[in-house]
């Protein structure tokens, strides 16, 4: 379980988060809805502790995280695989190198690794590619590899920045179909951060809404008809119930 | 106040890296692993430019030193008197201006790419550490590599200067060659690829800063190219003055 309490961040002295507080629970799909520029990614980044609050904790599985030296967060970040808006691949490595990535660094052995690759590329439907360079690749298959390298060492936790952003309705459906699958097949907590209200409808259990670096609206997929407040209510309008 | 605060905090951001580069070689084992591949494209890479530009700064040297001696000494000793112009200084320096351009230019755009295109985070997530991982396997190939390439470049560049004075001065091989061996001090050699090691350092820490401090997209790739290649060879000259100073001057 992942819960924040409090949290504060400030960039040139614009505040950017104003007292996150959240509880993010084991097997669940929650689902960061916000307009541009209202704090998700940076809320994601804490979470990962590439930035530290001005205030306020973290805790990832009862351990506070915010605290915590550079080797020790190391461990806690191999707990989790996090998905890039664009995929962030390595472009002078092969697909087969690049999901390879973290198992190759922390020391797996080669027939482990292969074992594991082959299993992440089955899992996203990608065969035949391992030899191919991510510019080879469609806008899609790359956001697949990228799904790959972050489930390839089973993570408890997965986070998608945007993972439908840029891509057609028709790709971005197949990813939606690809989250949920993975969710029910590897039972991973999953945290997506999107302005996608059709994909976050599809995919999420628990809908969290961020407006101005607070959150506003959190709420289950359900009940989200129901919330009165105005940015989630034009977030809505765009879909049919 | 302003400009204080953004200079101390700069300085204080270079420290963090430089402090990141020597907790990084507890992995050394990992970063040995990488060596091979950044070796190849920065050192081997580099080694046609440096060859073509020490040939003809030896060339010109030869031009140079005659003009210079012609009225006060034998041209027998030009040999001498451009080996040890192109070991002391014109070698390390220009080999190192060279590299800058090259190398340092590359890596800054290297990493600066893998900034903005959040390669480097994603390195950070998977638990690995990006300095650990891309820059100092860098570090360490600049100042194994410069020396190196210094040495090749000397070489080269005395037989360009060789050809010339054979050419132009009339100054058969056997005499040039014959005075770089009798007014021949290791120090000329030894102290030319001491100021390499450090400018070697100077370059890959420099191009690898300036990469991984990149900001806004393409414009800020392009930006930290600049800087690298400005801010290196500014750095070279500086510390060509003290080294030369501390090596030479006694």
């Amino acid at each position: 379980m992942i819960k924040i309490i409090d949290l504060y961040k400030s960039f040139n002295g614009k505040e950017v988060l104003r007292g996150i507080s959240l509880e993010i629970r084991d097997g669940e799909t929650l689902a960061i809805l916000g307009m541009s520029g209202t704090g998700k990614s940076v809320l994601l980044k804490h979470i990962m502790r590439l930035f530290k609050p001005d205030r306020g904790k973290i805790y990832v599985d009862g351990q506070e995280i915010t605290g915590l030296p550079r080797k020790e967060i190391y461990k806690i970040r191999r707990a989790f695989g996090y998905v890039f808006q664009e995929p962030a691949l390595f472009d002078s490595l092969t697909i087969y190198e690049n999901v390879a990535m973290p198992l190759v660094e922390h020391g797996f052995s080669a027939d482990k690794i292969k074992e594991k690759v082959k299993w992440a590329l089955e899992m996203v439907a990608l065969d035949g590619v391992e030899n191919k360079y991510p510019d080879e690749l469609s806008g899609g298959m790359r956001k697949r590899v990228g799904i790959a390298r972050a489930i390839v060492q089973m993570p408890r936790y997965l986070i998608y920045d945007e993972p439908t952003t840029g891509l057609d309705p028709v790709t971005a459906d197949k990813i939606n179909d690809l989250m949920i699958f993975l969710k029910e097949k590897l039972k991973i907590t999953s945290i997506v951060v999107t302005h996608d209200i059709r994909s976050a409808l599809k995919i999420a259990d628990r809908l969290v809404l961020m407006h101005e670096g607070r959150i506003v609206v959190d709420t289950t997929v359900d009940r989200a008809w129901e919330e009165k407040h105005p940015v989630l209510k034009e977030f809505l309008k765009t879909v049919e119930k | 106040m302003k400009t204080l605060f953004d200079l101390a905090y700069r300085i204080g951001d270079i420290a963090e890296f430089f402090v990141g580069i020597i907790i990084s070689l507890k992995e050394i084992g990992k970063i040995l692993k990488r060596l091979p591949y950044d070796f190849y494209s920065l050192g081997v890479g580099s080694l046609p430019i440096v060859l073509l530009t020490s040939a003809f700064t030896g060339m010109v040297a030869s031009v140079q030193v005659a003009y210079q001696i012609r009225d006060y000494a034998p041209l027998d000793l030009l040999g001498a008197g451009v080996a040890k112009m192109v070991m002391v200084e014109l070698g390390p320096v220009l080999t190192a201006l060279v590299v800058a351009g090259r190398i340092g230019a590359g890596i800054a755009a290297e990493l600066g790419t893998m900034r903005v295109t959040e390669q480097i985070d994603a390195l950070e997530f998977m638990a690995i550490d990006p300095i650990r991982y891309l820059v100092t396997p860098k570090i360490i190939t600049g100042i194994i590599a410069l020396p190196i390439l210094t040495v090749f470049a000397d070489f080269i560049a005395i037989l360009g200067g060789a050809f010339v004075s054979r050419v132009v001065m009339q100054v058969n091989y056997t005499v040039f060659f014959q005075w770089i061996k009798t007014l021949f001090l290791p120090l000329d050699l030894f102290g030319g690829l001491i100021k390499s090691f450090v400018f070697g350092f100077i370059i890959t820490f420099i191009g690898s800063y300036t990469g991984f401090s990149t900001m806004g997209g393409a414009v800020g790739v392009g930006k930290s190219t600049t800087k690298a290649v400005v801010y290196s060879s500014i750095f070279v000259l500086i510390a060509d003055y003290f080294l030369g100073v501390w090596i030479f001057g006694k």
